[in-house]
């Protein structure tokens, strides 16, 4: 019985030889677990290990989230220091927050929106963020993934258009498109697949220009 | 998610907590208690919203409890009529069914039992970082825990037919981020069964711990503990790897994989001889014959585990060989491990250099996160119990014991109106000690879940004692910091058809005098009614209700009224009543006061203690 069930942990070891860690950061409400989510049901379709963990604080709203996605070829749930292949920052100041996952390879998609904690003084601009996660990790895509998910779907949708750029990325390790959209459909009501899979594919296309 | 939890077969991806919660599905299990508490919420949630579903095919019942004596008594009940029943509850619930706990352990199981401590090492949300191994010494239970999601349901599932076999409780240990990861599960079949009632046959001689049975049973439950002993020793969740030099590293539980992914970085880039590894998931009883197997030849043995160093103290006592971990100070005492932590250690202990300079990382990256704002978690808007902090302030009160829920965040400016936080109900307690002493007028707060769970023995208490104060009772009609599960003031259960309690009724039933409800939004009642309450020589007891604006908001929506939105007319003259006295997440100051409405949600407080009258109803300003 146990080594049935030991199957499922050491799985992808056979299958992937790398492995791949992704940390989702923003604020509570922006759908970043949603999003681990996603990638989590995409990866498991090409019968690839998947570990997820997500650190939330004590109120429902308004605190910082972090998630961690690891892939591959890896035992526990935590990311360690340094190690981040993908960073995403659904809240522009977020990224800031979490440096400590960042290394000079990591790449950083940053979103441009901004929510302010009310006992907030002052806040970075972008440009500052920028500039300061520069200092350890150069490869950085900023992104205004609040409009793009207003034209393509609508607003809600945010955290699948910077899935959807992610997805761009996953190609390298045989993970793709369509496989999350697969996901979309077992996470999503009907109702809003549609419209979620639209977002997907303007949060992909926007990768896929920048890199053309 | 909920349909993957009752699918038949098939490999999903399942929370932590949910695969303890299917482990209990797939054995079958005939009741679930629980007193919700992070990080273990999810395994009860996930078994309240599977119940109904699984009607008919595999059914069981599922209570919320009112705390975790009564969740752990209710299925110490299941398991003596020989059913199957877990208790699920993090780790300090444990502490208030501890008394349970330690009789039951003499009395032993008859249907499978299972209580399940999440403990919570860091501290993310709990006051303390208890290490809940000790509850299987003290008691003298056996304690299971498991190193991954798929080992969650397998070893729930497995527990039942463990403390069958034996007659034992089982403590079931997971934490936080065991029961918050989530990981890819291989799913079992689901039994099909109905719930049958049973014929009571009276066993005393176990079942009544008199004295003179006590003292039989004892040493009954030893040899039931040596028992389980050997078959930890044979435990297929047990087992060695073989190493390339003569350390070998007892990894408990998660700790087991951190090591793992420590070992593989540690080889790919220092290139040492690997340490043989014994992977423990039964914490207690200590498997012996298994650990003498494994030490047999080994010049040092390295304990990898996490919060207190339980079974590094154990091997110390047991064996000759050098053992390394927390006591010699390789491993750090405190809070919980990840691979970085236990990389950074092992390469102390094998005297090399980690993977990455970790610490230097971490230094560097120190910098650049402080110039990150804090974002601390705040009362949601339009929360009913920021109005009430605010009254309690207005109205004179000077002393604020207070209680564990959402409402502990009132200790933030410009609120601070909690003063003490120890346990569940310890507002009341500590409030009686206080009115001995304490010149100043005493405002307690506790929550209406809270109240329910152990706040009603301190307040009879207060009335018989003579003591003097205020509890205001904050009512926001469900437990809100774990996710909204109902409570006896709700009457809601999962089953449906429960009967709801009335706080103001048991409270004038336990005697106190001066008993008032107010509408917590009614913001100058509220004050007029603390001010009376605080001047009521004896207790008084303020009954502030309102439903969590979570709720309420999304009530309103479901039934398509859109809330009346608030903003700040030119009136305002910048007094900063309504963000140095008062406090809303959706108010600012920009280049003046400001009222975002995307997130006001209505609830029209600011507006009434606004000196000014500066904040008006947006709909209302557009019709004049």
């Amino acid at each position: 019985m146990s080594s049935e069930g030991n199957q499922a942990d050491k799985k992808g070891g056979e299958v992937v030889k790398s492995s791949v860690n992704i940390v989702i950061a923003g604020v509570g409400g922006q759908g970043a677990i949603t999003t681990s989510s996603l990638i989590s049901r995409a990866v498991m379709r090409r019968g690839i290990n998947v570990i997820t963990s997500e650190t939330h604080g004590m109120a429902q709203r308004g605190g910082s989230v972090e998630v961690h996605v690891r892939i591959g070829d890896v035992h526990s749930p935590q990311i360690p220091i340094a190690s981040a292949d993908y960073f995403i920052s659904m809240e522009a100041v977020e990224v800031l927050r979490y440096a400590h996952y960042l290394n000079d390879l990591t790449k950083v998609i940053i979103n441009k929106r901004v929510i302010k904690p009310p006992s907030a003084i002052s806040y970075p601009s972008i440009d500052e963020i920028v500039n300061t996660v520069k200092e350890i990790a150069p490869n950085i895509v900023t992104v205004n993934a609040t409009e793009i998910a207003r034209k393509s779907a609508n607003a809600q949708a945010v955290n699948v258009v910077l899935t959807g750029m992610l997805a761009y990325y996953l190609k390298e390790i045989g993970v793709y498109i369509e496989d999350f959209q697969s996901a979309i459909k077992e996470v999503f009501p009907e109702r809003i697949q549609e419209k979620n899979i639209k977002a997907l594919y303007s949060g992909y296309n926007y990768i896929k220009e920048i890199k053309a | 998610m909920l349909n993957d939890l009752v699918k038949e077969g098939g490999e999903v991806f399942l929370l932590g907590n949910e695969a303890i919660a299917r482990g209990a599905i797939e054995a079958g299990v005939d009741l679930v208690s629980a007193y919700p508490g992070t990080p273990s919420s999810e395994i009860a949630d996930s078994l309240a919203k599977a119940c109904p579903l699984l009607k008919g095919k595999m059914e069981y019942y599922m209570e919320y409890s009112t705390n975790e004596k009564v969740a752990f008594e209710t299925a110490i009940g299941a398991s003596l009529a020989g059913k199957r029943a877990m208790c699920t509850m993090k780790h300090v619930g444990l502490n208030v069914a501890s008394d349970s706990l330690f009789s039951f352990a003499y009395v032993g199981a008859r249907g499978g039992f299972v209580v399940v401590s999440a403990d919570d090492p860091s501290m993310h949300s709990s006051q303390n970082e208890q290490d809940n191994r000790w509850y299987g010494k003290s008691a003298n239970l056996p304690v299971i825990e498991p190193s991954s999601v798929n080992e969650a349901k397998e070893l729930a599932k497995l527990s039942f037919e463990i403390s069958e076999k034996f007659g034992l409780p089982i403590i079931f240990r997971t934490y936080t981020r065991l029961s918050h990861s989530s990981g890819i599960v291989r799913l079992g079949r689901i039994p099909k069964k109905r719930i049958n009632k049973i014929k009571w046959t009276r066993r005393p001689e176990t079942d009544v711990i008199l004295p003179a049975h006590a003292r039989r049973l004892k040493p009954i439950l030893q040899e039931k503990m040596r028992r389980i002993e050997d078959y930890f020793s044979r435990f297929e969740y047990n087992w060695i790897e073989g190493g390339e030099c003569d350390v070998g590293i007892v990894a408990c539980g998660l700790s087991y994989r951190y090591v793992k992914d420590a070992l593989e970085n540690l080889k790919a880039s220092r290139g040492f001889e690997v340490p043989s590894i014994l992977k423990l998931s039964s914490m207690y009883p200590l498997p012996k014959k298994l650990i003498e197997k494994f030490s047999a030849g080994l010049k040092k043995i390295v304990v990898v585990e996490e919060v207190d160093p339980f079974m590094e103290l154990h091997l110390r006592a047991m064996l000759d060989t050098p053992i390394t971990g927390k006591i010699n100070g390789y491993f750090p005492m405190n809070y919980e491990y990840n691979v970085s932590v236990v990389e950074e250690s092992l390469a102390k202990v094998f005297s090399i250099e980690p993977s990455k300079d970790y610490s230097k990382f971490l230094e560097k990256a120190k910098k650049i996160s402080s110039r990150a704002p804090p974002r601390p978690p705040v009362l949601c808007p339009g929360c009913p119990h920021t109005s009430t902090f605010y009254a309690i302030k207005k109205a004179g009160g000077e002393v604020f014991p207070s209680d564990i829920g959402c409402y502990t965040l009132g200790i933030n400016k410009p609120l601070e109106a909690v003063d003490t936080t120890i346990c569940m109900g310890a507002s009341a307690g500590v409030s009686n000690g206080l009115s001995y002493f304490v010149d100043g007028k005493i405002v307690a707060t506790i929550g209406d879940s809270t109240f329910f769970h152990s706040g009603m023995a301190p307040l009879i208490n207060a009335v018989y004692n003579n003591r003097d104060y205020t509890l205001v009772i904050i009512d926001n009609s469900t437990t809100a910091m774990t996710g909204h599960q109902p409570h006896p003031g709700t009457g809601k259960t999962v089953a449906g058809g429960g009967k709801k309690i009335s706080i103001e009724d048991v409270v004038r039933g336990m005697g106190v005098e001066f008993v008032e409800i107010v509408n917590s939004y009614n913001v100058k009642k509220l004050i007029e009614t603390i001010k009376n309450a605080i001047k009521h020589r004896g207790v008084s007891v303020v009954i502030s209700r309102h439903p969590c604006a979570i709720l309420w908001t999304r009530e309103r929506r479901k039934r398509g009224v859109a809330p009346t939105r608030f903003y700040v007319t030119d009136d305002c003259n910048g007094c900063l009543e309504c963000m140095n006295s008062f406090t809303c997440p959706a108010i600012s100051l920009n280049e003046g006061v400001e009222i975002d409405s995307e997130l006001c949600v209505g609830c029209a407080v600011c507006s009434a203690i606004c000196p000014q009258k500066a904040i008006k109803p947006i709909r209302k300003e557009v019709k004049s």
